[in-house]
């Protein structure tokens, strides 16, 4: 009797051992379902990033700010004589 | 009975050998497969369904120094099809040509010839709202791909200083080729298993990491680039000049703070242009610096100890020989004071200081302000520019280098020699990256040398007399060199009617922050002199620049002393204001 508690503790080890692969390998596959998913949507947030710096960079162009707040908006550069500095 | 028994004994004993032989090919098969051949075997399992994939590594983003982006990249989508299949689809050919914006026919010359390819591109990376368009129309065997692309939101006002990369994102010019390495990054690989219709279905391991590159913070300033950029262009257009760049330096920090070319380009679309207009004048063309020299040739005079700023000095009448050569001025200014040499740019007077000194003092004040050496400025294509050895000068070459000519020096160059003289003749290395604190320099003069030099240069922009008085800022005292060079031609010996008009500057005089270059090449019409066409660049950028950076001024403003205005100001009365 005494005999059988080694192996049945083993067998039961291996028992164990080959359920923890087997959830291990499914939380690693979930796991890596949502990286691929994250990544994307970091790409996706990339692509949205990039487009909007663009778009803010043709918006904000100094040419054309420079244009319409000449032309449109009938803005002028200060004259140094309008300028008045005041010490901090 | 028992032969019977005996005949069934021995039937046993064939099958159990035939059994027996039979099991051990078997185990011999299976060792010989496991041991000896495994390898090999094991490479052809996996290639089955084990794939090595790429992840393309985000180019950096080149930015200025106040992280304002200059170049970009970003994901946009390539339309790919697979022939074979598209071919089966030809009634929807002009749906998706209208899509694409092709015409029908030339769709049809992509797709007919490659029919046995299974990939071709159909139009690489378009507008977001045509991959929409695209993806809307789903047509059979056309798909989408995504690639990055480099977009330049400054457009040609920073063409040649960035450079572009190629399709495959390499750098080709400019920064964009200096700092290849960093901005590119490595690609990842990683192995997955990969099912039948290419989806990936495990992550197996990843054999190395993606490294995106590395973000570049240069020492431009995109407003100053863009005001110099505006200014220069006018200029060029103007005079119906060949070509033109501008220089502008930090004159505390060793910082170039724009750097401006014309002609330029357009780097997101670049097709039309030849490859001289992607060259990045500033730093790659060598020009004689006529008189913008002669600051230098009175500082080797005055450190030396034989001139101060009131030394007399006869320049009457207007003409010197030297050996076979004449030296010549416009006019004959008579006696001149050593400022007034400078003021009037006379050739006869600093050529008759340059031969007063050793020819070794002379020489080492050129060499001191970097002429004849390249200055490490972080761009491709720099050249050294030509200061002959002293010891190999005839009498001739050391008098024309008095004022300039039979030497040569790029516009980068001849920025940084004046930074020596705005930074109390502490010459500094000059850098396109952004620094936390000063480039370190050199002393080349003394304290005293540069500021008696920079009150002379004061005298040219601020003198009732001077040449740069199109240089001037209201507000501030400025203080720069005109310069009027014929310029060489390829056959040998000056053009005629061909100059480079110059101006180098600096402001404000009593404590210099900024630095500049202006070389206009070959201006045409009366007007010519770098007084009246490269000085008024420098005037009007620096005259927005000061107001960009928030530089205090240092002049009376209409007559008014800035340091009142400073101290305590009025507010303006109600009626004033009406």
């Amino acid at each position: 009797m005494k005999a059988l508690i080694a192996p049945a503790l083993l067998v039961a080890l291996i028992f164990a051992s080959a359920l923890n692969v087997v959830l291990q390998r499914y939380e690693t596959r979930s796991l890596f379902i949502e990286l691929t998913a994250l990544r994307k949507q970091k790409d996706e947030l990339d692509r949205e990033w990039g487009q909007l710096l663009l778009e803010q960079g043709t918006w904000g162009a100094h040419g054309r700010v420079e244009d319409l707040a000449r032309n449109r908006l009938d803005m002028t550069v200060p004259r140094q004589q309008d300028i008045i500095r005041v010490h901090l | 009975m028992r032969d019977a028994g005996q005949q069934s004994h021995f039937r046993r004993m064939v099958v159990l050998c035939f059994f027996g032989i039979a099991a051990s090919v078997l185990v011999w098969r299976a060792v010989d497969l496991q041991f000896s051949d495994r390898e090999f075997l094991q490479e052809r399992g996996d290639a089955r369904y084990l794939r090595v994939v790429e992840s393309e590594a985000h180019r950096g983003m080149i930015t200025d120094r106040n992280h304002e982006p200059l170049a970009i990249s970003t994901p946009v989508s390539s339309v790919w099809a697979n022939p074979a299949e598209l071919l089966l689809q030809r009634a929807r050919w002009p749906e998706l040509a209208k899509i694409l914006d092709l015409s029908t026919e030339h769709l049809e010359t992509m797709i007919v010839p490659r029919r046995k390819r299974e990939f071709v591109y159909l139009r690489r990376q378009v507008s977001p709202a045509m991959a929409a368009a695209v993806a809307a129309a789903d047509v059979p065997g056309v798909n989408l791909v995504d690639e990055y692309r480099r977009y330049y939101p400054a457009v040609e006002v920073t063409g040649n200083l960035l450079g572009f990369t190629n399709v495959d994102d390499r750098g080709q010019e400019g920064i964009e080729l200096a700092f290849d390495s960093t901005l590119r990054g490595t690609p990842g690989l990683s192995r997955v298993i990969r099912d039948r219709l290419g989806r990936t279905v495990e992550h197996v391991e990843r054999v190395r990491p993606v490294q995106p590159g590395r973000n570049l913070a240069l020492s431009i300033d995109r407003r100053l680039q863009y005001v110099a950029y505006r200014e220069l262009k006018k200029a060029v257009t103007e005079r119906k000049a060949v070509a033109g760049h501008m220089v502008i330096l930090d004159a505390r920090t060793g910082e170039i703070l724009a750097l401006v070319n014309q002609p330029s380009f357009n780097p997101n679309n670049r097709g039309d242009y030849k490859g001289d207009q992607f060259r990045n004048r500033a730093v790659t063309d060598l020009f004689e610096p006529g008189s913008t020299l002669k600051p230098f040739t009175v500082a080797a005079g005055i450190e030396a100890g034989l001139y101060t700023p009131t030394t007399l000095i006869e320049t009457s009448p207007g003409r010197f020989k030297v050996g076979r050569h004449v030296i010549k001025d416009i006019h004959n200014y008579g006696t001149l004071d050593v400022s007034g040499v400078i003021e009037k740019s006379s050739n006869v007077g600093t050529t008759k200081i340059a031969l007063s000194l050793e020819r070794e003092q002379f020489w080492n004040m050129l060499n001191g302000v970097g002429f004849g050496q390249i200055t490490g400025v972080e761009m491709p294509g720099e050249p050294q520019g030509r200061l002959a050895e002293w010891r190999n000068w005839r009498e001739i070459e050391w008098a024309t280098m008095a004022f300039g000519y039979g030497m040569n020096v790029t516009a980068v160059q001849l920025a940084r020699a004046y930074g020596a003289l705005a930074n109390g003749g502490i010459l500094q290395g000059v850098t396109i990256l952004k620094q936390d604190k000063p480039v370190p320099g050199v002393r080349v003069m003394s304290e005293t040398t540069a500021l008696a030099v920079r009150e002379m240069l004061r005298l040219v922009v601020d003198g009732d007399r001077g040449t740069g008085k199109a240089a001037r800022v209201k507000g501030y005292q400025v203080g720069g060199k005109t310069g009027t060079v014929h310029k060489n031609m390829a056959t040998g010996g000056y053009a005629k009617k061909e100059y480079l008009s110059l101006f180098a500057g600096l402001i404000p005089v009593s404590n210099p922050r900024l630095i500049g270059v202006v070389v206009i090449d070959g201006p045409q019409g009366d007007q010519y002199y770098g007084g009246l066409v490269a000085a008024p660049v420098f005037g009007n950028v620096m005259h927005e620049a000061v107001r960009i950076l928030n530089i205090a001024p240092d002049a009376p403003i209409d007559g008014e002393d800035p340091a009142v205005r400073l101290a305590g100001w009025v507010k303006p009365a109600a009626e004033q204001v009406q």
